[in-house]
């Protein structure tokens, strides 16, 4: 027999504990429906007294990325119609209130200053918040694949509690290992979580293989690459260009893609790419080599790479070399 | 508010009325007044306390009769060493309180009722609830503002916890109690550095067992620092001490110190 793993041990447990966490969640909102008196639940609030959602780090955070010319085209719709749908918001400790979902409405409406904007105020705790603006950022029609990606993952990181640095890292391989239990029906990994992901998956039409196929590899982008997409600054469009570029010019390039439309900066990189030197040498920040290895290195592994690599002689011949030069390396190390 | 505090566990001989007694000890060193109060039929607070058995009409027994009015039968523990800290005492008589609570009004609420009704002035209560699960601690329970869990880190004590936790949260729940206990935390006991109870703390051979920490962080429980398994702790209950008089200079003293004063802050 084997020893019981500690996950069965506690199902029970923890099912009374999230019903218990339930009951009094359920109760709090009868509580804030009964304070509420029946009154209209929308109101008009100021747009000054409005922020970004604000959560703790380490939460992971909506998207942030707002593309301009769909911008405009909002705040044009808005002087002339006004805003047609409430934007959600929760109240805050320091008195302002945090935009939940209507964040690009609110935005529009300060850049032409509409002193107030209807909204429907609800108080929620960070999880809700960020669950509640996570779901609307996957149902906007607006958003680009790769934020949609990011988003489901960070529900479903809300959802399977995965906390910490490698909590992106972590989310992919719990992915893979619940595509390859379903394939196998073998992997260290509980029947409930896969049935988890897949619900989770399956509320917003996708199939966990797909998804894992297809849409994951968007974010196997370089760290740099990702988190300027993530902080919006740059836009999933620019950041697939630049992934597809040099690495040594990605930090020059992040600079560039912030404020070029995909079209300049699609004809920078060429640039870049036909001198043997870089355009603007003073902007470029040297990279140290062992990140440009590791960097390297990094997309040789990667599964599609990889398979080129093998099924091309010439390439295969000189991935010996540099294996033999690796080795060689360490040889004279000792 | 005064903070009562049951300490739990779902199997004997892990450390509870060690916790308790050694949490009394280091909460009256914090300029805290304590009362503990000996729920177990063993009557094992009596003797980690270095008293005497007490006569029945002297037990926790007496407060939980229909007609106590507020004289609670206290014991000073180790009063040449410190003041502050009371005890009520249990012993055998208590399994036939048990029985006797089951129709009685109210007999779950008894003991808050009575607390409630005539007030003690101690800053902490401390109930030291007996090894598994019975009616003693659904009244400590109902008496509770907060529980900490204590337990060995063996697999069936483990899988004991594991239904302590469930038993407290539909407990809690089904008596409505307000306000809500919470629990505090739980605290490793007796830890041997044996490949088991490695596994179970997380420092064992696969990284990718699950441990009680990573249960526990999912269940939003805390864990306090293991204390590990020493004769020290057992030879101070024998000789009916807290390890902080007993033997000042432990390692384990820190770790009580600390979960007193998570005690003393939380509200």
């Amino acid at each position: 027999m084997p020893r019981r793993d500690l996950n069965q041990m506690f199902a029970p447990a923890t099912a009374a504990v999230e019903k218990s966490e339930e009951i009094a969640s359920l109760k709090a909102e009868i509580e804030a429906l009964k304070t509420q008196n029946g009154q209209e639940n929308f109101q008009e609030i100021p747009v000054n007294g409005i922020t970004s959602l604000r959560l703790p780090e380490g939460m992971g955070q909506p998207r942030k990325y707002f593309d301009p010319v769909k911008l405009e085209q909002l705040k044009t719709s808005i002087e002339k119609h006004g805003v047609l749908e409430p934007i959600l918001v929760r109240p805050a400790s320091d008195g302002l209130y945090e935009t939940v979902s209507g964040e690009r409405r609110w935005r529009c409406c300060k850049e032409i200053n509409k002193p107030t904007i209807l909204a429907s105020i609800k108080p929620l705790n960070d999880t809700d918040a960020l669950e509640v603006a996570l779901i609307a950022t996957i149902h906007s029609e607006e958003v680009s694949t790769i934020e949609e990606t990011d988003s489901v993952l960070s529900l479903m990181k809300l959802y399977l509690n995965i906390k910490g640095d490698q909590r992106d890292k972590k989310i992919k391989s719990l992915l893979e290992s619940a595509k390859n239990f379903k394939q196998t029906g073998y992997g260290d990994i509980e029947q409930t979580t896969v049935d988890l992901v897949e619900a989770t998956l399956g509320s917003f039409g996708f199939k966990l293989g797909s998804f894992v196929s297809n849409r994951l590899p968007l974010l196997d982008m370089a760290e740099p690459i990702l988190e300027a997409v993530r902080t919006g600054t740059l836009s999933p469009t620019n950041a697939l260009l630049i992934n597809r570029a040099p690495v040594e010019h990605h930090k020059y390039l992040i600079q560039v893609g912030e404020e070029a439309t995909k079209h300049e900066l699609r004809q920078r990189i060429s640039e870049i790419k036909s001198s043997s030197k870089p355009v603007n040498n003073s902007r470029i920040i040297e990279i140290p080599l062992r990140e440009r290895i590791h960097e390297q290195y990094r997309i040789v592994r990667q599964t599609t790479t990889w398979k080129k690599i093998h099924g091309n002689p010439k390439l295969k011949k000189r991935m010996e070399q540099i294996n033999t030069l690796l080795k060689e390396i360490l040889t004279d190390l000792g | 508010m005064q903070k009562r505090i049951s300490v739990m566990s779902n199997s004997g001989g892990v450390g509870k009325t060690t916790l308790a007694i050694n949490l009394a000890y280091q909460l009256s060193r914090l300029g805290k007044t304590v009362a503990l109060f000996g729920c177990d039929p063993n009557g094992s607070l009596t003797l980690f306390c270095g008293l005497d058995d007490p006569p029945d009409d002297q037990t926790l027994d007496v407060v939980l009769r229909p007609d106590f009015k507020g004289a609670y039968p206290l014991f000073s523990a180790w009063p040449d060493r410190i003041k502050g800290v009371d005890c009520c005492l249990g012993g055998l008589v208590l399994s036939k309180t048990a029985i006797r609570l089951v129709n009685e009004t109210r007999g779950e609420n008894l003991l808050a009722d009575k607390l409630e009704d005539y007030p003690l002035p101690h800053d902490v209560l401390i109930f030291d609830c007996p090894g598994t699960i019975e009616q003693m601690h659904t009244i400590a329970l109902a008496a509770s503002t907060h529980a900490i869990l204590t337990i060995k880190p063996e697999d069936k004590d483990v899988d004991a916890l594991a239904k302590l936790i469930e038993w407290f949260y539909e407990k809690r729940d089904a008596l409505r109690l307000k306000p809500t206990p919470e629990i505090l935390g739980l605290v490793p006991n007796g830890f041997k550095d044996r490949a088991m109870h490695r596994d179970n703390l997380g420092t064992g051979s696969d990284p990718k067992r699950v441990s009680l920490y990573d249960i526990m962080e999912h269940l939003g429980i805390n864990v306090f620092p293991d204390i590990k398994d020493q004769a020290h702790i057992a030879n101070a209950g024998a000789n009916g001490l807290p390890l902080g008089i007993f033997r000042p200079g432990e390692g384990a003293n820190a770790i009580y110190t600390q979960i007193a004063e998570t005690i003393s802050k939380e509200n």
